[in-house]
């Protein structure tokens, strides 16, 4: 993080110009071109395979891309849905604590950002299809699709009353997202050179505004004053979590939905043979995997894996759910 | 050090005094202070400005050579800019461009004096300060009204007199700590003339805050509002305030209290020279 006062008028102008010179564009900053190499994976897996434990090679492989696939659906997913709650979780708070200038074109940028992101996940998620022959509305069955609408009008009233869960939600997503980018680069040579190179581009200008998010709950914690502040930084952390949880549960459970489509492809049947591998898990390993250690999904559903998650928690004294402690080793 | 002069002249039977500085012909940059104050709250950037443009700050009534008005109307916002618009004629040809600056009380003065000028106000700086209309909405809020309990005790005949005169430096104290700024004692004597002279400013204020219709034209001048964030006497503006008395404007929240052009100077002048510059554009700053 670097600029963490959202009254420093200064250094907040010289983030808004170092972010506006970097700025990448959609078409011709990505070598699209390349294509997909379909032999390579998208996401390293752990020992474990996430769930899927004695995966075959063939099996990783498909596991591995689908599981890349569903990383970059749900951050396109959360970013897409980012302009439909700008107006109450961003304009009506900044119209309410204004600041000034820069911090508003800050967040413009912020959102054009994160809209770009949106748009170049999806772009790659339909040169994939190509490359592999899969039909793209077969493929959409099992990733996340539209941040649901029960998820955006928890937030929205959230935010109506004064609340910050959409700011957590933001800078969640922010964090596991350059933490996900970190582990791509560790298997950099065995990973999709298209898959690799549009991470990178997504990583800098993640790493450039993640600290948006902190501005904003900065700024709303020292703005929201009497007993509704208090509230707020109290109770927006858990609620976050818990409007933010169900959906990712709920949307991974599409996995699936892969039994239908077996037939159709094969890269579906042999994500399909994988199924017996995660029924083979007890119901404490499972619930240990998805919280604990596997990789990209524990570390969104639990906030133990985020260090600057933790840190601005502990800071606020926000109440938080007793979520289950993460090994040193296994944190980000 | 203020590099400036002061000239009076009587305006409708009473002596008017004002700072004055820069060059003539030049766009100016009208300043009015607030209360308990005076013309050289406005030193720093009256300095700073005189350089490029024709500066000029007046005197409330009741504060240096300005005389005492015979009757509270006589402070009242109507009263005033006709003070300021005969200063004006005294001191330009009558087509400089103005930008009106104000700060606390003066912020009324300032807008109600770029209203009458019309088009010839190209901009308006506020500073921890509302139009009379603004803090008369802000009246249904309690926390404002919590903020401004000391304006009831202002209203008591002859009270405040009597506090500024008999504790000075108490009574500096207690408003210094009100506004939310560092207590240094700028000399008792200084602040029993300057606050007592003006206090029917403050009663007329009150006054016609209490009696508005709460309807006011939008200025259609770009205003900009610095605002100290820990002001201790006025709560943080909101966007919608503003938008309801301008049709543009832009608010600049600072970390500081109610005297932010004095307590941060160098910043306050620094977001006040680039608004001056982009309202006049480079024809006026590079003549």
């Amino acid at each position: 993080m670097r600029a963490t006062n959202p009254f420093d008028h200064a250094e907040l102008a010289k983030h808004l110009n170092v972010q506006q010179r970097a700025a990448w564009d959609l078409d011709t900053c990505v070598n699209w071109s390349i294509g997909v190499d379909t032999s390579k994976i998208l996401l390293p897996l752990d020992d474990a395979r996430i769930a899927f434990p004695g995966a075959s090679a063939e099996q990783s492989l498909a596991l591995s891309q689908l599981m890349g696939l569903i990383v970059n659906s749900t951050i396109s997913e959360m970013e897409d849905c980012l302009p439909r709650l700008k107006k109450f979780a961003w304009d009506q708070v900044l119209r309410e604590y204004p600041v000034g200038p820069e911090m508003r074109e800050l967040g413009e940028q912020f959102f054009e950002e994160e809209a770009k992101h949106a748009a170049a996940f999806k772009k790659y998620l339909n040169i994939f299809c190509e490359s592999m022959g899969l039909c793209a509305e077969d493929l959409d069955l099992l990733l996340p699709k539209s941040f649901g609408s029960r998820f955006q009008s928890a937030v929205i009233n959230n935010a109506k009353s004064g609340g910050r869960a959409f700011w957590w939600v933001v800078s969640n997503v922010e964090e596991v997202s350059i933490n996900i980018y970190q582990e791509i680069f560790r298997r950099r040579t065995d990973v999709d050179p298209l898959f690799f190179h549009l991470h990178r581009r997504h990583l800098e200008e993640e790493s450039r505004h993640a600290n948006y998010a902190y501005l904003m709950l900065e700024l709303m914690d020292r703005r929201q004053k009497g007993l509704r502040g208090w509230w707020h930084r109290k109770t927006d952390f858990t609620w976050a979590q818990l409007v933010a949880m169900p959906w990712v549960v709920s949307e991974l459970h599409k996995f699936f939905k892969v039994r239908d489509l077996k037939h159709k492809h094969p890269f579906f049947d042999v994500l399909a043979s994988c199924i017996p591998l995660y029924e083979s898990l007890t119901l404490t390993e499972r619930v240990r995997r998805m919280f604990i250690a596997a990789p990209y999904i524990s570390w969104i559903l639990n906030p133990n894996h985020r260090d600057l998650h933790r840190h601005v928690t502990d800071r606020d004294a926000a109440w938080m759910l007793p979520f289950p402690q993460v090994s040193a080793d296994a944190q980000h | 050090m203020l590099n400036t002069e002061i000239r009076s002249k009587i305006i409708r039977r009473l002596n008017t005094s004002w700072r004055e500085a820069g060059v003539r012909g030049r766009p100016i940059l009208f300043f009015c202070h607030g209360f308990p104050d005076s013309a050289e709250t406005w030193s720093q950037q009256m300095d700073f400005f005189a350089k490029d443009f024709h500066v000029v700050a007046p005197f409330v009534r009741g504060c240096e050579d300005s005389e005492l008005g015979n009757d509270v109307k006589r402070y009242g916002r109507d009263a005033i800019v006709l003070d300021h618009l005969e200063i004006l004629r005294e001191i330009s040809e009558g087509s400089e461009p103005v930008i009106c600056i104000g700060h606390d009380l003066g912020v009324v003065h300032a807008m109600t004096l770029a209203r009458r000028l019309g088009s010839r106000a190209v901009g308006l700086v506020v500073i921890n300060g509302l139009d009379l209309e603004m803090f008369a909405r802000r009246l249904r809020l309690g926390s404002q009204v919590m903020k401004s309990w000391y304006m009831g005790l202002m209203q008591v005949p002859l009270l405040p007199e009597a506090l500024a005169s008999l504790a000075p430096n108490t009574s500096q104290w207690l408003v210094r700590k009100l506004a939310g700024e560092d207590f240094k004692s700028d000399g008792s004597s200084d602040f029993s003339r300057r606050s007592l002279g003006p206090l029917n400013q403050y009663r007329a204020f009150a006054r016609e805050a209490l009696t508005t219709n709460m309807e006011s034209s939008r200025l259609k001048a770009p205003v900009l509002v610095l605002w100290g964030r820990d002001d201790g006497v006025l709560l943080v503006p909101t966007q919608a305030e503003w938008d309801r008395v301008a049709f543009q404007s832009t608010i600049r929240i600072i970390p500081g209290g109610h005297w932010i052009h004095r307590e941060c100077a160098a910043d306050v002048t620094k977001f006040i020279s680039s608004y001056v510059r982009q309202v006049l554009g480079s024809s006026h700053v590079d003549a």
